[in-house]
């Protein structure tokens, strides 16, 4: 498998990382001035700006993506080492921002419901996607033929985005203290229970997460196939010097 | 801790870790970017 080429600080990555920069700083100031504090929430309300743009990103977007692109991987006619690299930069992104989604969430428990963590059905199965992903990771690590590397970590790949159904619907199956879906739920698709700047300031959040992503995926891309490429050389170096090695002596 | 504390603290963490990430990435490539020689890039 060949290793596909680097494009290193393009004009589109620059104006993405402009843009990026811009709709952040815009989300900010929407979250912490612009929007009104919630009937019941209150100013903790400000949080599910970050919360809610990052579990979108980390669930639906950057798992998403890792699992698209291992089904490619594993299917022979796609089959590419793009692929193989595509997943792993997404779904590392993925767990900074499931992290993240953990920590405001937390944060955000401890100001409404008093504590930082409770066993509830959302969080628990959330907690175990981050640890399913990050077993992903380490799978990626484990010393192996690129081939052979590529296809485990595809299939685990697969079996970890299982949890994100169920991540879900968690907050219909079970009793939870977390919140129903105030967007993503098929019954309120034209009907969300968010209005006005509190609504826009949510998209503004969810549109500069996918562009912060997009400009990750990007530059973390460039590192694996850079990493690749210095793995190669690494190893082409052993094997001439072996070679130069056997002729001498 | 009052609630703008708790506030303060979600967003200062969540820009330190998504820089410090976007920082590593960034110097890495670099790093890796001038290891290779031009044809390998």
């Amino acid at each position: 498998m060949t290793t596909p080429p680097v494009r290193v600080g393009t004009p589109t990555t620059r104006i993405l990382g402009w843009l990026t920069a811009v709709s952040l700083a815009l989300t900010a100031v929407m979250a912490l001035v612009v929007s009104p504090p919630d009937v019941n929430m209150q100013d903790s309300v400000r949080l599910l700006y970050l919360h809610v743009p990052t579990a979108w990103l980390a669930m639906y977007v950057s798992f998403g993506v890792t699992t698209l692109a291992s089904v490619l991987y594993l299917w022979k006619r796609t089959r590419s080492r793009f692929w193989d690299l595509t997943a792993g930069a997404s779904a590392e992104i993925g767990v900074l921002f499931l992290g993240l989604t953990l920590l405001i969430g937390s944060i955000w428990g401890r100001i409404t419901w008093g504590v930082w963590w409770t066993w509830d059905a959302r969080l628990t199965t959330t907690a175990v996607l981050f640890v399913l992903y990050l077993g992903y990771l380490a799978v990626r690590k484990v010393p192996a033929t690129p081939e052979v590397a590529a296809r485990r970590s595809a299939i685990v790949a697969v079996a970890a985005f299982l949890d994100v159904p169920i991540v879900h619907q968690s907050v219909e199956w079970w009793r939870t203290l977390h919140q129903d879906a105030t967007i993503l739920d098929e019954r309120r698709l034209l009907d969300p229970q968010i209005h006005g700047s509190m609504a826009w300031t949510l998209l503004l959040g969810v549109v500069a997460f996918t562009l912060l992503y997009c400009w990750l995926l990007a530059h973390r891309f460039q590192l694996a196939a850079l990493e690749d490429r210095f793995a190669d050389r690494q190893l082409q170096v052993a094997i001439d010097e072996r070679r130069a090695e056997a002729v001498t002596s | 801790m009052t609630d703008a504390g708790y506030i303060f603290a979600g967003y200062a963490a969540t820009a330190a870790i998504l820089g410090t990430y976007a920082t590593w990435v960034i110097r890495r490539r670099k790093a890796l970017a001038r290891l290779l020689p031009p044809g390998d890039k």
